[in-house]
């Protein structure tokens, strides 16, 4: 029953994202870095890349320019193609391509990219985070694999309120 | 100590003196102790309850930050084990409450309100029941929100009961080791005072200076005991001293008493010599002088009458010649001796001269005073004197007599009776006269 109403969740949550939510989600993705471990690198800048269409608008510039992550300045990036994601840390994917966001996952694995997208069986797919919303509250699920394929280490605490983990080791 | 207290004996005085020290100091230390373990617990509860809330802090963080309050329920639940922790509530940044679990007793007494004018990490309420921690949570350095942790005291109490209870324990068992300690502090004590009283009084009942009580210490009773030694030592030095002195002073006591009584003897004698005549033992002529004086100043006084009666032996001169002063002497004595013995017991009997005599008669008229004259001629005449060894005599005396209550001096009264017995003489001698007054 409960993975009925998971799958009922994951199809709606997409269709009828509201603007609340929105918001909520353009917070959260600068909250995900305090509970993420990137590899050590020299940027002295933390990008937050999104691929395709920007739901936000400029909500994230108005969040986030001028503010630090991890004591770095925080840059947002808007990108339609795989080859412009460069070096950054959070990926927002919201391509509607599977095929694509295959391509993106890999990049993204190969250069520790930490992964997010609203996209039921994104996790599933390799993506590492999974935001959705289930009446206006977050609904998480997350690849741990595919996170330490990514050499990026997710801390218990976020991993603790995820509704589901892909975990081999678990399986 | 009230002046009752001071009539305790040394043993009660000792268990009450050490009791009381004890309780005091038991009192004193337990309170600190407890004051100490209350505000001990109290900071370690607090201690507690900050590192539960940066433990907390981490765990929660992501359920506070992605709002998933039934996650942070499900991390915090166990806490609640801790039957002391009642209530844990977590307010996000902007001070709402975000979730609570468990039941805020002392609701009232949230410290949610404080959180807009927090300016430490860590505040707290503390009453009898509960202690309210509001701490703030951290993460990655950023305030991510606040909890709230309402922890009953009862650990706090239980702990102090515990406390008291092992403080009550120690004290039951001081004051019983004190009690015990008293009571032979009180024999160490009391034995060598008690040894003293004792001397004390045997001395006082037998007068024996001659002790000496042997210390058992080297202590300061000790030194009381040498003390004592030496007082009984020094008084019956003195003793003696003074025993010695009073045979001397009873010895010149005795003395003394013996030369005054020879004193007053003699005295007594002079006194004799001065007031009476040597041959006759009759009073002498100064002598009866005086009793004459004294007799008219006690008659005039009372209006009484006086009596004299003056005579002398007829013809003694006669008797000196022929038979020799010291016949005369014997007759004289002899004479003297049947006055003495047949004048009154009131009457006064002295001699004036050679063969004179004079008697003063006290409260009697002429009639008593002839009756007396008479007896007294009569014996006088028939007296048979031996003045020697077969030898013998008689003599007769002639008399001058007068009474009356005084109104003339003493020689008008003389010259009257003396009239009077040169009339006896003159008219025939061994006679009784009685004077006129002219």
């Amino acid at each position: 029953m409960k993975t009925v109403y998971i799958l009922l969740i994951a199809f709606i949550i997409p269709l009828f994202a509201s603007n609340q939510e929105r918001d909520l989600q353009a917070v959260f993705l600068g909250r995900f870095a305090k509970f993420i471990e990137w590899p050590q690198n020299n940027r002295d800048v933390f990008t937050i890349t999104l691929i395709n269409e920007n739901p936000f608008e400029d909500l994230l510039d108005k969040l986030y320019i001028g503010k630090t992550i991890h004591g770095k300045k925080i840059k947002i990036k808007y990108v339609t193609d795989v080859k412009d994601i460069g070096l950054s840390d959070i990926l927002f994917i919201t391509l509607d391509d599977q095929k694509d966001v295959g391509k993106v996952i890999k990049y993204a694995q190969k250069h520790s990219i930490l992964t997010i997208s609203e996209q039921r069986g994104f996790a599933q797919r390799g993506g590492i985070i999974q935001l959705g919303f289930v009446m206006q509250k977050p609904y998480l699920v997350i690849n741990y694999d595919s996170a330490t394929k990514s050499k990026i280490k997710i801390s218990s605490s976020l991993l603790a309120i995820a509704q589901d983990v892909i975990k081999e080791e678990a399986e | 100590m009230s002046s009752k207290h001071y009539d305790y004996s040394i043993r009660r005085k000792l268990v009450y003196f050490f009791s009381l020290s004890a309780i005091i100091a038991l009192i004193i230390s337990t309170t600190t102790m407890l004051v100490y373990s209350y505000l001990h617990e109290k900071e370690s509860v607090i201690n507690d309850s900050i590192k539960l809330a940066k433990v907390s802090g981490k765990n929660i963080a992501a359920s506070l930050l992605f709002i998933d309050k039934n996650t942070c329920k499900n991390i915090l639940k166990p806490i609640l084990n801790d039957t002391n922790i009642q209530y844990i509530a977590i307010y996000n940044q902007n001070g709402q409450l975000f979730t609570s679990i468990g039941t805020n007793e002392s609701n009232k007494k949230t410290l949610a309100k404080e959180i807009s004018s927090m300016e430490k990490d860590v505040l707290f309420s503390i009453d009898l029941n509960y202690i309210n921690i509001l701490t703030t949570i951290f993460y990655d350095n950023d305030v991510i929100g606040y909890l709230e942790v309402h922890t009953t005291t009862n650990k706090i109490k239980q702990h102090m009961i515990e406390q008291a209870l092992a403080s009550l324990l120690i004290m039951l068992i001081t004051i019983f080791i004190v009690i015990l300690l008293a009571i032979k502090l009180e024999k160490m004590f009391l034995k060598p005072i008690f040894t003293l009283l004792d001397a004390m009084q045997y001395l006082r009942k037998n007068k024996d200076f001659d002790i000496e009580l042997i210390p058992s210490s080297k202590d300061e009773f000790g030194e009381l005991f040498n003390e004592f030694n030496i007082m009984a030592y020094e008084i019956n030095k003195r003793d003696k001293i003074l025993h010695e002195h009073n045979l001397d002073l009873e010895l010149l006591v005795n003395t003394t008493n013996k030369e005054l009584k020879t004193t007053q003897e003699n005295l007594d004698k002079v006194s004799i010599l001065a007031t009476t005549d040597a041959l006759t033992n009759l009073y002498n002529r100064r002598h009866i002088m005086d009793i004459f004086d004294e007799m008219i100043k006690k008659a005039k006084e009372n209006k009484k009458h006086i009596g004299i009666i003056m005579l002398d032996i007829d013809h003694f001169k006669l008797v000196n010649d022929t038979l020799g002063h010291q016949a005369g002497d014997v007759v004289l004595k002899e004479v003297s001796h049947i006055l003495q013995e047949n004048a009154r017991e009131v009457d006064n009997v002295g001699r004036i001269g050679g063969e004179e005599f004079l008697i003063l008669c006290k409260e009697s008229d002429i009639k008593t005073l002839k009756y007396i004259a008479e007896r007294l001629r009569k014996n006088v005449e028939e007296k048979i004197i031996q003045y020697e060894e077969n030898k013998t005599t008689q003599v007769k005396i002639s008399l001058g007599i007068y009474s009356c209550i005084p109104n003339i001096t003493k020689e008008e009264l003389i010259k009257i009776a003396d009239d009077a017995l040169y009339n006896a003489k003159e008219t025939g001698r061994n006679k009784v006269s009685i004077g006129v007054k002219n």
